[in-house]
């Protein structure tokens, strides 16, 4: 018994010493997911898009229009930077990418609001830029509709509707949406939450793969098997246990940055998520043994990693849902620990759902550890003949 | 043998040299399986397979539950108004809110609706009666959809009631006075307002960036790993030249980029059907300084490269900041300067946003000058630190070749 602590302290302190030893792998472990933590939060840092630029058409040159241009100027996603006379100039500001949305007033605006013929307003946006094009049209159609409101309300001022009366008769139903957990509707909390974990993810697969297969490649691996007593269990665990650790302390720092000093809601605290986390570390682990395994040549072992790890930004379905992806695909995202690690998210830290609903999530992680057994013995093998492809 | 003491010799000869770097590069290409994987499948199969994730485009009946404690003929119609969108579907009714929120918790609903008890009564009496729509906030897009759903049918009901209350109106006073202002609302670009139209411009871009990177780091890794002495630069008089070593190379790599770039940019959003407004040649012309900034980026990295598999550990990650960068997503007007900044030496940040401009806006060469200047300035950039970095590496090589029993450089420790 003593003998096979030996074997395990050994492998551990020696690759704890390969960690320290080697920039690459501080880079990879530490320094890649703090620098991404730090370029999103503050590439986001305005949560919600700030005075994207827009332009404005403007064909009557009245009151009323100039009204209007004020009404739009005042609302903060946007910033009236370009006053344009014709369409065409507007829609060559907007294929220069200089504008994401413009108003256009048509000539006799006013005279017509005022005598009742229903005078048009048209909004161009730009869709080819979702977020931009989805914020300027929001503040475009608040615009028409304080327009509205403003011409419908002089109208009941002269038939004497009373005060109280007319906002239940300028909109009889209003919509009150509570965006759960987000009530900003950040773009950061929303992103980063769950980007950060899958950047994670990628690293932890690439170094899972990378670490046991450059002891094939340098040759050590089968020195490593027998110092491990011949047991690969204790091999795994010796070469492993040091970036568990690492990773998960990472993890954990990206939580507590996010919860704590940017104060990203978590409805149930952040342990729930933090405990995600860890087992998410380890069942990703298993998983790069498991590509290791399959394809026991490091380039050809990262190669999978990487691709499989780089799809899952689509597939753990934060910015297109699962549910609309094709049936192939959603069996796939399954297989992502960081699809459940977002569906333990989304319940723990947004919806603020019991933690018995997640339980189902936390036991998949387990899944993950019986992984390496299906390549157990193949990679013992390659472990042990060594034998470097390029 | 050319007399390479008077310069037009020495330009002749490098040339030929340029030529003969050209060929072995092209031989060693061809000779290693992981490099023609990056060069040629990532490019080749990469878009089909993003292509297919987000080919339905859009995210149509997203479920929902109503929790309606009005049960009257309005609650009932506002929720049959809400199924019948596109973008919604009510897929139960829920007795209080409790329940609605389980159904939200076990996954079977992204959104609830709720209806007070005094829903109808409200409306009856002339006052405004509320809503409320509960969003699931984990993916923008089903908020968005929901929202979008919602906001339709709150219009129509409003304007149903109003018409209600202008008892002997004709038709065109029902709409004057409901909407005394016509607003018409017109998605100029991206119209269908499709998630793959938005996205894949910017991983097609990316796509090839990062095929140049990876490929071209791993030329340089494995070059070195191969040289006894860690060079990176060979022992081999063909190679006595910065100018040459660098044309060489690159010249060998722009060939196979631009077979890279016709498919990923030109056949694929045919393939897919995404908006092709832009002009083929135009947009081909405008990929020119961006493979070639690619090309001499990817060159300057690679000799920080010393393994064969090392750029996979260090290139892969960064496609999500470089996406991010470009703008296509986070506005490039919400971008912090100093980001802005280090976004502009990227190749791709506006290589992306001129392929989104000519191509999904109908852009015409002349309208993104700014941004193929701006390509031209940076290819000529990288082309300078390609030089500056390999001419240090061809000193070392000639260093080695004056003392060939000076120690080798320390190699790749793993």
């Amino acid at each position: 018994m003593s003998n096979t602590n030996k074997g395990l302290r050994a492998i551990f302190v020696r690759e704890c010493k390969r960690l320290v030893s080697r920039p690459v792998y501080l880079i990879c472990i530490i320094g890649v997911p703090l620098f991404c933590a730090f370029f999103f939060t503050t590439l986001m840092w305005q949560g919600v898009p700030n005075d994207l630029p827009v332009a404005v058409v403007d064909l009557d040159k009245s009151k009323s229009s100039r009204n209007l241009i004020r009404t739009l100027e005042s609302m903060s996603f946007v910033d009236v930077d370009y006053k344009l006379n014709s369409y065409h100039e507007a829609r060559e500001a907007m294929q220069r990418n200089e504008i994401y949305a413009f108003l256009m007033i048509p000539e006799g605006f006013q005279e017509k609001a005022s005598s009742g013929k229903q005078p048009e307003l048209s909004f161009f946006t730009n869709d080819a830029y979702f977020v931009a094009g989805g914020f300027t049209y929001k503040a475009l159609k608040m615009t028409a509709a304080l327009a509205n409101g403003s011409v419908i309300r002089q109208t009941m001022i002269a038939k004497g509707v009373p005060q109280r009366e007319m906002d239940a008769k300028l909109q009889p139903v209003i919509l009150d949406t509570n965006p759960i957990g987000n009530p900003w509707v950040n773009y950061s909390v929303f992103l980063n939450n769950i980007m950060l974990p899958v950047m994670i993810e990628l690293m932890i697969l690439l170094m899972t793969v990378f670490t046991i297969g450059v002891e094939i490649k340098a040759g050590t691996s089968r020195r490593l098997l027998i110092e491990g007593n011949r047991s690969l269990l204790r091999v795994l665990l010796g070469k492993l246990l040091p970036q568990t650790i690492l990773f998960t302390l990472v993890g954990w720092g990206i939580n507590i940055y996010l919860f704590g000093f940017l104060h990203f809601p978590h409805a149930n605290g952040a342990l729930p998520v933090m405990l995600a986390m860890f087992m998410m570390v380890v069942s990703t682990q298993a998983l790069g043994v498991f590509f290791i395994g399959c394809f026991p040549v490091l380039r050809l072992g990262l190669s999978s990693a990487s691709l499989f790890g780089i799809v899952g930004f689509s597939l753990t379905g934060f910015s297109f849902p699962v549910m609309a992806m094709y049936k192939p695909f959603q069996v796939l995202a399954n297989f992502y620990p960081v699809r459940h690690y977002f569906s333990i998210y989304t319940q723990q830290a947004l919806n603020g759902s019991p933690i018995w609903y997640s339980l189902y999530q936390y036991l998949t992680f387990v899944l993950y550890l019986a992984l390496p057994l299906l390549i157990a013995g193949r990679l013992r093998k390659a472990l042990y003949d060594q034998k470097y492809k390029p | 043998m050319i007399n390479t003491n008077t310069i037009g010799g020495t330009i002749r000869q490098g040339f030929l040299d340029a030529a003969y770097i050209w060929k072995h590069e092209f031989k060693t290409i061809f000779h290693d399986m992981g490099v023609m994987i990056f060069l040629f499948a990532l490019p080749l199969g990469y878009p089909i397979i993003y292509g297919l994730i987000y080919n339905p485009q859009v995210a149509r009946e997203i479920p929902v539950v109503v929790v309606d404690e009005c049960r009257s003929p309005m609650s009932r119609e506002y929720a049959r108004m809400l199924d019948a969108t596109p973008q919604a579907s009510v897929v139960s009714y829920a007795a209080n809110m409790d329940e609605a929120k389980s159904r939200l918790a076990s996954e079977e609903a992204y959104g609830i609706i709720y209806l007070d008890r005094d829903f109808e009564k409200n409306i009856f009496r002339g006052e405004s009666s509320h809503i409320m729509l509960y969003s699931q906030m984990n993916c923008m897009l089903i908020y968005k959809n929901l929202m979008m759903a919602n906001t339709d049918v709150v219009g129509a009901f409003n304007s149903e009631v109003k018409k209600k209350g202008l008892a002997g109106a004709t038709v065109k006073q029902e709409s004057m006075s409901i909407e005394p202002v016509k607003g018409a609302y017109i998605s100029l670009f991206n119209p269908t307002q499709g998630f793959a139209s938005f996205i894949m411009p910017a991983v097609l871009v990316m796509v090839i960036q990062q095929s140049l990177l990876l490929a071209i780091g791993m030329l340089a890794g494995t070059e070195r790993e191969r040289n006894r002495k860690g060079l990176l630069v060979p022992l081999n008089h063909h190679y006595f030249g910065t100018f040459r070593i660098v044309l060489g190379k690159a010249l060998c790599y722009v060939t196979i980029a631009i077979l890279a770039s016709v498919w990923t940019l030109i056949v694929v959003p045919h393939i897919f059907k995404y908006p092709r407004l832009g002009n083929t040649e135009e947009i081909l012309l405008f990929t020119l300084p961006f493979i070639l900034s690619s090309i001499f980026m990817g060159m300057t990295l690679s000799c920080l490269i010393r393994g064969r598999e090392f750029p996979m550990l260090f290139f892969v990650f960064l496609s999500m900041p470089f996406i991010f960068m470009s703008g296509v997503s986070w506005p490039w007007a919400a971008i912090p300067k100093p980001w802005q900044f280090v976004a502009s030496l990227i190749p791709s940040t506006y290589t992306i946003q001129g392929f989104i401009q000519m191509n999904s806006c109908g852009a015409s060469l002349h309208e993104v000058e700014f941004y193929y200047r701006w390509q031209w300035g940076l290819c000529l950039f990288y082309f300078f630190t390609t030089c500056l970095v390999y001419r240090h590496q061809l000193r070392k090589t000639i260093y080695m070749l004056h003392h060939p029993h000076e120690k080798a450089e320390p190699n790749v420790e793993y």
